[in-house]
């Protein structure tokens, strides 16, 4: 019964998520030039109680260090979600090791309509294995015009900027 | 002497990381043929070289709206991240072509299961640290197997002479030994290499930075060929502090939108070098051929394991838990002379039928020769190593015998094991035959005998006879 009711929603839900209208985020994130493994990343949008609304980017490829996105982790934890493919990395070697310092990624990041211009933030949670977490290493509101500036991340970001929308 | 050592030495390293190894080598299997199959796929490109990256931006520009980067996989592969008419994709194209190939599959569960199993047993940095230090012990394990190969043949100079070995999994066990002994070698450093350059201990090697002036020198996309680059990073917009970031395999470098002048370079240091070949040896993504060596090498470790236990289980824990019962008492002292185990099963056999007849009998390896205050014969029964050389247990007998000399008169006999293919058939036997018949205090009791291949009708003929002289 339950997993009927569970099949049930997962389609409700995969039906909700297609006709959801999405808007499109050029990103471009720095990271800074610290030395060793490459670094995790999730990029969450949360409500102003802090509270997981969607993530929409995972940068990582290795399921067993999520966890050390502590908040992020904790958050799929509750929701059931941390079996859910659509958060493992698209693309393996994503997140090489940073010798030379300052790789520079370029991200899409989709974000629904529903959610921009309005009181949620975009944070961007970072870890690298034994050498450290930031739950807010970047943590700006989601409309317009906050995103048209660029920031400095607190941890291993160096430097973020947006396009927005990218149609 | 040290050829036990080396033996011993050997025994103990691969009992301590067999099933790590065990491990290492099923997962390592896998990985290579994941890493072949990848290869043979149509998206693999071999000619890598001969395209140059210009060629490559120019095709895209037919293809994509926006390309945001280009990256070269340690397989070969040409990922294109960009806005096709479909929106933003991740695809690999033809670099020749800049047409798209096939969309990017995700890394299977089971793949990343077995990636993850073989770098770090999923125990993260300390599993990472134990697997670093297993392939560290299998490095070494590698020389001490090889050691006691050149040692086994005779010289350096014979290793690709033919083996005169009979038993199954002693000879593949020697003969893989010298075919796989460099492959494993390379993999166990590499694997080394990998796991303990992720631990910062080479934080110290920054890399070269220089800077540039706009015009002072400009980049020539026509010169970089694909296969030194790692990725390309597009300019985030047309603001002409957005400049295009290349990863060449052994240095960045930035240069401006519009004419291309250098802004600025950074070449790697040593580590970040020898890192990217201790990948490429020890991943065999990029080269089919090491995926292929690689796949055998690990299929060659677990066969290595399994011959390693047979072979161990007759001679190397018979060689550590030997230490004998009552030697004061006994009246038959059987000495024996074992390399391989083989002559030490003899050895028991006989003293389990003169045991049965109720004769105090006891054995002794030829190196733990000592005062036997009640002996009144020895049977000696010894191989022969190598050129005409003692097994292990036995190179110190020589020794032994001149400093313990036994105050009785003792009767004795020389049995030799040995392979009549060898020149030096029995020749260590010989040698004991002849020391004793050269002592006083030494009769012999019944005729030097040699047997050919551990011939078991040969050997019961031989005890037959000789406990008929006990009897008689």
């Amino acid at each position: 019964m339950k997993i009927l009711l569970n099949i049930l929603l997962i389609i409700l839900f995969l039906g909700y998520s297609k006709n959801e209208e999405m808007i499109s985020l050029k990103c471009m994130v720095e990271i800074t030039d610290y030395r060793g493994e490459g670094a995790y990343f999730s990029i969450s949008i949360i409500d102003d109680k802090d509270l997981y609304l969607k993530t929409v980017y995972v940068l990582g490829t290795d399921k067993t260090w999520f966890s050390e996105m502590k908040s992020f982790w904790k958050h799929l934890k509750i929701n059931d979600l941390y079996l859910d493919d659509e958060f493992y990395p698209l693309i393996e070697g994503i997140s090489g090791p940073t010798i030379s310092g300052g790789e520079t990624r370029i991200l899409q990041l989709k974000i629904p309509k529903l959610l921009y211009n309005k009181t949620n933030r975009l944070r961007f949670e970072t870890a690298v294995e034994d050498k450290g977490y930031y739950t807010d290493d970047i943590n700006v509101e989601l409309n317009n015009e906050s995103l048209s500036k660029s920031y400095q991340g607190n941890g291993f970001i160096r430097n973020i900027k947006f396009i927005l929308p990218v149609k | 002497m040290i050829k036990g050592i080396w033996r011993s030495t050997h025994f103990l390293l691969a009992v301590s990381v067999s099933i790590f190894l065990i491990i290492a080598s099923v997962t390592g299997t896998f990985l290579g043929i994941e890493a072949i199959i990848d290869q043979s796929q149509k998206e693999a490109i071999s000619d890598l070289d001969k395209i140059s990256l210009k060629k490559t931006m120019d095709s895209l520009q037919n293809n994509f709206l926006e390309v945001y980067e280009i990256s070269v996989t340690e397989k070969n592969q040409v990922l294109v991240q960009g806005i096709t008419s479909k929106g933003f994709e991740t695809v690999f194209v033809n670099p020749n072509t800049g047409k798209k190939l096939d969309i990017v599959k995700p890394k299977t569960r089971l793949s990343n299961f077995m990636k993850n199993l073989h770098r770090s047993l999923f125990l993260k940095k300390t599993g990472r640290i134990l697997m670093g230090f297993i392939s560290f012990l299998t490095a070494m394990l590698v020389i001490t197997g090889f050691l006691l190969l050149i040692n086994r043949i005779g010289g350096v100079n014979k290793i690709f002479r033919p083996l005169k070995e009979k038993q199954f999994f002693r000879k593949s066990h020697i003969e893989l030994g010298r075919l796989f002994v460099i492959p494993i070698f390379f993999i166990a450093i590499s694997g080394f290499y990998l796991t303990t350059s992720r631990l910062d201990i080479f934080n110290s090697n920054k890399s070269t930075h220089y800077d540039y002036e706009a015009g002072e020198k400009y980049v020539d996309l026509d010169k970089f060929y694909l296969d030194k680059v790692k990725n390309v990073i597009y300019p985030f917009s047309s603001s002409e502090n957005d400049t295009y970031k290349i990863q060449l395999s052994n240095r960045s470098i930035t240069f401006q939108q519009g004419d291309n002048s250098l802004l600025s370079e950074n070449i790697h240091p040593t580590p970040f070098l020898i890192r990217a070949w201790a990948y490429w040896i020890h991943t065999g993504e990029s080269n089919i051929l090491i995926a292929v060596l690689l796949t055998l090498t690990s299929l060659t470790l677990i066969f290595f394991i399994i011959s390693g236990l047979f072979i161990s289980s007759k001679t190397s824990w018979a060689l550590f838990k030997f230490s004998n019962i009552d030697f004061n008492e006994a009246k038959i002292i059987i000495l024996y002379g074992s390399e391989t185990g083989n002559t030490f099963q003899f050895a028991k056999k006989l003293l389990k039928r003169l045991h049965q007849d109720g004769i105090k009998a006891t054995i002794c390896s030829l190196n733990k020769y000592n005062f036997f205050p009640k002996a009144q014969v020895f049977i000696f029964m010894t191989s022969t190593y190598g050129e005409g050389d003692a097994p292990s247990n036995a190179d110190q007998f020589a020794y032994k015998f001149k400093k313990y000399k036994q105050l009785k008169t003792i009767e004795y006999t020389v049995l030799g094991f040995g392979s009549k293919s060898y020149p030096k058939f029995c020749s260590f036997a010989e040698d004991i035959n002849s020391l004793l018949s050269q002592e006083d205090n030494y009769s012999e009791l019944y005729p030097f005998f040699k047997i050919n291949n551990q011939d078991a009708n040969e050997y019961l003929s031989w005890e037959k006879k000789l406990i008929s002289r006990f009897n008689s």
